[in-house]
């Protein structure tokens, strides 16, 4: 199922996997994983406490460079490149806890997330040329028209300490957009939301999937990811045990054995935090 | 045009007020213009970028060493002598902060100290070069296009020193560059998420604010036509600090208002209380950091009789 390197273009997958693996000393987080994302998927990517989840997604970020293996974005070998390189390869990403600009208005939360295609000249900056100046009109109507799209236009002038919880994951969101993903990861998005939130994020997520952007979705949340999610991976002390259709992956015995088989939410033995 | 309007009337006001004031105001007039330029770059490092650095001044005095050096000692013309100090203060901002910015932020302080420390040391053991702990003196602006910028008129120099700096920083602040450099000093994990290069952004930050230093030094070199160790040690560098700190870091006109209180407050208290006014200067200091960390600004934004 997975093509070999290479040959990402057309048709091909935007995001693979090959081999990937992570040590802390001697520990392995990631052993070997495999898998691959299209375009317009909705990837959920699943797994007890401990089980790589976090590690796979650092490394996709590059956030963590891999220790063996290979990250394929639309063919073109990206592993072991820094984050900001990965942004500006149209790979953006969620916190798992809110890591917005304090100090900043949602706008310009936004028009950081836009630094890529803004980045210009200094000396054009310092001179005030035409061109940047327009750039910059251009970016903040965008960046209102991504506020509205997560429905916080009406709060854009505010400073994003007024932000609840489930709003502050909702800018994230936008600022993710704004850098012009191809491939966008979020990281337990519904936690810690309300389930009208919730259920409006699921809208969000299912419209940028429609715009053909990848999407690779981190959950501890079954239910959420369920019904959202086209394919699932499952991870396991750093292992694959199961990859496939949402429905597949909940019969799936070595899946329920792993994770499912206790309380939906509370992670199998072997990783629960206190 | 409606902001190079308002940039032209403030030159004028500014400069119309440096051909009214006799020798004695003119002195402290220029200087506090100059405080007010290094206020505005060190807000930017500081208040902005948030990079904890103590080597304005030295940039300060890199810019007035090196154009002194150059015109009277190596000769050159001074357009030329000027770029090359630029060029200078740049190399050796970009010396210090590639290295520092690589690590913690806590070592781009230990790192300006030190350089602060030297660049001291360097002036008193120069011989020759920097004239030793006497320093240079006696050497006289050349002309430019044959003008002689003396009196006021090099008061004028100063008054464009200062609107040039506001508007370049102020220019700077408000573009993706400076979301990236608010960025970085909030979260440098979530910026480099958004791809801004971290390290890159505060090398550039850190570079320019020194040229910017570095410049204001050079014309500062021609106010006195003097230049001497002392001025250019770490107790102006804390006083920079207070400065932007007070005013509101991260604001331009907060720099301008810390700068013009904290140098002007000494002319105003040794008459009354005499040489208490360092006390005084330190206890409004506490207050106003531990009342508002936001500075004079921050106060003003939050006064409490505000109607909304
Ligand atoms: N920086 C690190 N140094 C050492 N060990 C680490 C580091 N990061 C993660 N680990 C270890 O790697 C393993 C996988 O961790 P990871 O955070 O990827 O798990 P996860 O699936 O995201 O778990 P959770 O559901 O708890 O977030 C764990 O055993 C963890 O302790
Ligand atoms: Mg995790």
């Amino acid at each position: 199922m997975n093509n070999p390197p290479g040959t990402g273009s057309a048709g091909g997958p935007l995001l693979a996997v090959h081999e990937l693996t992570r040590r802390f000393g001697g520990l392995t987080a990631v052993a070997g994983l495999d898998f691959d994302l299209h375009a317009g998927e909705v990837l959920g990517l699943i797994g007890p406490n401990g089980a790589g989840k976090s590690t796979t997604f650092n490394m996709i970020a590059g956030t963590l460079a891999p220790s063996a293996g290979q990250i394929l974005l639309q063919g073109n070998s990206v592993g072991g490149l820094p984050a900001h390189a990965m942004a500006a390869r149209g790979v953006l990403r969620t916190f798992q806890h809110n890591c917005l600009f304090a100090g900043m208005s949602l706008r310009d939360n936004v028009m950081t997330g836009m630094h890529v295609g803004l980045a210009s000249n200094l000396l054009g900056v310092i001179g005030g040329i035409a061109r940047v100046r327009t750039a910059e009109t251009a970016a903040r109507a965008r960046a209102d028209e991504l506020l509205a799209f997560v429905g916080l236009a009406d709060a854009r002038e505010q400073d994003v300490a007024t932000l609840s919880f489930g709003q502050g994951r909702l800018l994230e969101t936008a600022r993710a957009l704004a850098g012009d993903p191809k491939l966008i990861l979020f990281d337990e998005p519904a936690a810690g939301l309300a389930p009208a939130e919730c259920e409006r994020l699921t809208d969000i997520i299912e419209q940028i999937a429609a715009r053909d952007i990848g999407v690779l979705l981190i959950e501890h949340d079954m239910r959420f990811l369920l019904g959202i999610a086209d394919r699932v991976v499952v991870l396991d002390h750093g292992e694959r045990i199961a990859i496939g259709l949402p429905e597949a992956i909940q019969r799936d015995p070595a899946v329920i054995k792993a994770y499912l088989g206790s309380t939906r939410g509370v992670p199998a033995a072997g990783g629960t935090h206190a | 045009m409606k902001s190079l309007l308002q940039a032209a009337l403030v030159i004028a006001i500014l400069s119309a007020i440096g051909f009214l004031l006799g020798p004695y105001h003119t002195d402290i007039y220029r200087k506090l213009l100059l405080w007010i330029a290094l206020a505005l770059s060190y807000n930017f490092l500081f208040g902005v970028a948030g990079q904890v650095a103590f080597s304005h001044f030295t940039f300060y005095g890199v810019g007035a060493y090196a154009i002194v050096i150059l015109v009277t000692q190596a000769g050159l013309p001074l357009p030329l002598a000027a770029t090359a100090g630029i060029v200078l203060c740049v190399l050796l901002a970009l010396a210090v902060a590639i290295p520092a910015t690589r690590l913690d932020g806590f070592y781009l302080a230990l790192a300006t100290l030190a350089l602060a420390q030297l660049f001291i040391v360097f002036l008193n053991e120069g011989g020759e070069l920097t004239g030793g702990s006497g320093g240079l003196t006696s050497y006289r602006l050349p002309d430019v296009g044959g003008i002689t910028l003396s009196g006021p008129r090099y008061t004028v120099v100063i008054v464009l020193l200062v609107t040039f700096t506001w508007i370049l920083l102020a220019r700077i602040d408000q573009s993706w560059f400076g979301r990236a450099c608010r960025a970085v000093r909030d979260n440098p994990q979530a910026a480099a998420a958004m791809g801004i290069d971290v390290a890159r952004t505060r090398v550039i930050a850190y570079a320019l604010t020194s040229a910017l230093a570095g410049l204001a030094g050079m014309v500062y070199a021609f106010v006195d036509n003097t230049v001497s160790p002392p001025i250019f040690g770490l107790e102006n560098a804390f006083l920079l600090l207070f400065m932007v700190i007070i005013g509101g870091s991260g604001s331009q006109i907060g720099s301008v208002i810390g700068a013009t209180v904290l140098y002007l407050l000494p002319f105003v208290l040794s008459p009354l209380i005499g040489h208490h006014h360092a006390l005084v200067f330190g206890v409004v200091m506490l207050l106003v950091i531990l009342a508002q960390p936001r500075g004079l600004t921050g106060l003003w934004a939050a006064r409490p009789w505000r109607s909304r």
